[in-house]
């Protein structure tokens, strides 16, 4: 349990500055803007209590908030994919129930399922916060194409970092 | 009660949520000045709809005294013009009149307002000067499509060069925030002689107000020994209680103004 919050609190920071250092100064376009930090949320364990989640959610989105001056719109946006999450996986858990109270990650649940549960939190947290940075109703167009192409964006580089730790785990199996 | 409570208890998650959004909306629009705009103007555009649904009923009930009002000012223009004062005229021709109407106004607040029901739509933009038919109103502070809020001459914030008439010296017109009858002219230097009833006009020195438009009357002064300057009390020619119909001007030379200014100062500090 120790050993699992540290491993929580470690990818809580190196997600912030990953964010904070490398993605939110990459700019490919107007369009693609990759939230990366939302991975966090993503690979909470299954049987993590929810509002708790809340809380952590809005301490993440906050610090974000924090290094690119934009206080509240990540707070509100990734709060509101913490809040989502339990129901996601509610409404995706396999016929027999979650057996195991570790993250969902590939490993665990396969890639497509996975793929399909990160594409929706990850659709569900973007959207919130474009259109939080938006505000306002007449751009709605706007935002939806942007938090498509920004999610997807988001999506691939979560899949890549599965994809990392897949291989990593595999070929080193004493890192358990 | 109990069955609140019970609600409240079951839905304790959704509960959580509701309350941390609620900070985290507080914090964005405290802290980022474009959502703040918006909510303001969003703010502006509701108030503006229920008060001129307000006002539709009422505007019946001072028509009389609005009519008397306007015939007077009717009376005014055509002795000007009948009286050659064509000089002026072309000296005005700097400046556009849009009339319109005051749906909503407060008089007894730190920092009062005005709306008015004309906007952009009418060709209304910030910072155009407002007058009424006695005096001058105050400044448009926020436009939407239809209504704008205007930032009165009773607002702690509002700042106005004002002149004695028939001199060429000059103050600042300032609110202190009591009386809704009253605003102060600052920075005349004490040697000036001032008696009760003299007129106040504007200097127009920012080209936000043509110059020479009525501000108040002076009913008393008190001069400051310390600093050789005397402070006027000026009696407002309008009646802040009794906002109805006005009039915004704008200055066509505005931006020429501005630049000028801005070069100027650049170069002063250089």
């Amino acid at each position: 349990m120790d050993r699992e919050v540290v491993g929580q609190s470690v990818r809580f920071i190196a997600l912030i500055f990953l964010q904070v250092l490398i993605l939110n100064n990459v700019l490919f376009s107007n369009l693609f803007n990759p939230y990366l930090y939302i991975y966090f949320i993503l690979l909470l364990p299954v049987d993590f209590r929810p509002s708790l989640g809340l809380i952590v959610g809005f301490f993440l989105g906050l610090s974000i908030d924090i290094f690119s001056q934009t206080l509240g719109m990540h707070a509100i946006a990734t709060t509101f994919a913490a809040y989502c999450r339990p129901y996601v996986l509610t409404y995706m858990a396999p016929r027999d129930g979650y057996e195991f109270s570790r993250n969902p990650g590939v490993r665990q649940m396969g890639w497509l399922w996975f793929s399909t549960y990160a594409g929706i939190i990850i659709a569900l947290h973007h959207f919130v916060l474009f259109f939080v940075e938006m505000f306002r109703m007449s751009g709605l167009w706007q935002t939806l194409l942007k938090s498509l192409c920004s999610s997807i964006l988001t999506l691939i580089l979560v899949l890549i970092i599965q994809l990392i730790f897949l291989r990593s785990n595999r070929s080193n199996s004493s890192y358990e | 009660m109990r069955n609140l409570f019970l609600f409240l208890w079951k839905n304790q998650f959704t509960v959580l949520f509701v309350l941390i959004e609620t900070i985290g909306f507080y914090l964005l629009v405290s802290n980022n000045s474009y959502q703040q705009s918006v909510v303001h103007v969003s703010g502006v555009q509701l108030s503006g709809k229920v008060y001129d649904f307000e006002h539709s009923y009422k505007k019946y009930i001072g028509l009389l005294e609005e009519n008397e009002a306007l015939r007077n000012e009717n009376a005014l223009l055509r002795l000007a013009s009948l009286n050659g004062a064509l000089t002026q005229i072309e000296e005005i021709a700097q400046y556009d009149c849009i009339p319109t109407q005051a749906i909503n106004s407060s008089y007894n607040l730190e920092k009062n307002f005005i709306i008015v029901n004309s906007g952009s739509a009418s060709g209304l933009q910030p910072a155009n000067a407002v007058i009424g038919t006695e005096g001058i109103v105050g400044i448009v502070h926020t436009v939407t499509e239809n209504y704008a809020s205007i930032i009165p001459m009773l607002h702690s914030d509002s700042k106005i060069s004002g002149r004695l008439k028939g001199t060429n010296y000059f103050g600042q017109c300032k609110w202190e925030g009591r009386d809704d009858k009253v605003i102060m002219l600052e920075n005349i230097p004490n040697h000036v002689p001032v008696a009760q009833g003299d007129t106040i006009i504007t200097r127009g020195s920012t080209g936000i107000f043509p110059p020479g438009l009525i501000i108040g009357f002076a009913s008393s002064s008190e001069r400051d020994e310390s600093s050789g300057f005397q402070r006027i009390q000026v009696n407002l020619a309008t009646n802040f209680r009794k906002i109805n119909t006005l009039y915004v001007i704008q200055n066509r030379h505005k931006e020429e103004l501005d630049s000028l200014v801005l070069k100027t100062q650049e170069w002063i500090e250089k």
